[in-house]
């Protein structure tokens, strides 16, 4: 027979504690974790020559950005406020008006890719990045997404043209479209040159 | 009267605590199975530039990190920007050893897949960063990115 005073004390063990413990480690594991994606500006660096003399590219397929130590741009001869920059990125690119200053563009016609006819670059276009080498990274970086702005514009007016919905509304994960979002970037593509003003 | 009172104080038991670590426990493993513990010790100040147009860094595993800042340390080190790699800080020269070192230790087919994440303080001037960049050339680990804030 149990005595009535042993049996109540191994009734229930405390817990309270066992959740202590838990929560010790779980705030550990809150400390040290990151749970947030990491978000950045992916870029391509160029292959590394000796004598590395580019070919040369016409004025008029070059769009020059100057970059001051103050972080004031300069873009084709103007300045200009970095709100401006990818507006006048993609008006240059899409030389609408067939300037002789902006690059030359070529129409695609349907019957090449079944898809309704769009521009592309006749030849390398590139934007030239001129940046002193005192400016700080936050401007560089800020410029560096003006232009990626203003070629989400472009690639956005392509596959408007081509199959009438914005760029930013494809799947990269959905074959299709992926053919869609390269296409785009072929037509124009992104190239960036930098050079440290000395 | 009494009666009554001796019903309700039978229908009224303790709340139970005893599922309370259960659920912390789930919490917990929850967070040990997702965590990816912090790579480094930082040893410079590390403030990113804000950006909107920016992509998601997809494999962690194939990303090397260096960091770019002035030193926690002002007091030590001063304030001009250095460079760190892993836990330690790095001349410029240490930079291509260091990458080659990275990629012998990851399988052939990823190798080419491999990302140098720069994480630099935003008040950094930019002629460490062109210089990282062209050793980064030299060295031919040509996938680069930079890392900022998902901002504005």
């Amino acid at each position: 027979m149990i005595h009535p005073r042993h049996r109540r004390k191994s009734i229930g063990s405390d817990t309270g504690s066992m959740a202590d413990i838990a929560f010790l480690l779980l705030i550990f594991f809150f400390v040290t974790t990151t749970i947030a994606p990491e978000y950045g500006i992916k870029r391509d660096l160029p292959k590394w020559s000796e004598n590395h003399q580019p070919d040369p590219i016409p004025e008029r397929n070059v769009f020059t950005i100057l970059l001051n130590e103050q972080g004031d741009i300069m873009a084709r001869g103007q300045e200009m406020t970095l709100s401006d920059l990818p507006r006048t990125i993609a008006e240059f690119m899409l030389n609408e008006k067939f300037e002789e200053t902006g690059p030359t563009l070529l129409v695609v016609r349907p019957d090449e890719d079944g898809f309704e006819p769009y521009y592309r670059l006749a030849d390398e276009t590139i934007v030239f990045l001129k940046f002193h080498p005192n400016v700080s990274y936050d401007a560089y970086i800020d410029v560096q997404e003006a232009i990626r702005s203003g070629y989400s514009t472009i690639w956005d007016n392509v596959t408007r043209m081509a199959v009438g919905r914005d760029f930013n509304s494809l799947d990269k994960k959905d074959l299709d479209d992926r053919a869609l979002i390269k296409l785009a970037r072929e037509a124009f593509p992104m190239k960036i040159a930098e050079q440290p003003i000395k | 009267m009494s009666k009554f009172k001796d019903k309700g104080k039978k229908e009224l038991p303790p709340v139970s605590t005893a599922s309370l670590p259960d659920i912390i426990f789930m919490l917990l493993f929850f967070f040990m199975v997702t965590t990816v513990m912090r790579e480094v010790d930082l040893k410079v100040d590390l403030t990113l530039p804000d950006a909107s147009e920016v992509e998601k860094l997809e494999d962690k595993a194939l990303v090397d990190y260096i960091y770019i800042g002035p030193p926690t340390d002002e007091a030590k080190y001063g304030t001009e920007p250095r460079i760190q790699l892993d836990d330690q800080y790095a001349a410029l020269e240490e930079i291509i050893p260091w990458k080659e070192e990275k990629v012998t230790i990851r399988d052939e087919a990823e190798q080419p897949l491999v990302t140098t994440s720069m994480k630099v303080d935003k008040d950094t001037y930019m002629k460490i960063v062109t210089d990282v960049k062209q050793e980064l050339r030299q060295g031919n680990f040509l996938k680069i990115n930079y890392s900022t804030a998902r901002g504005r």
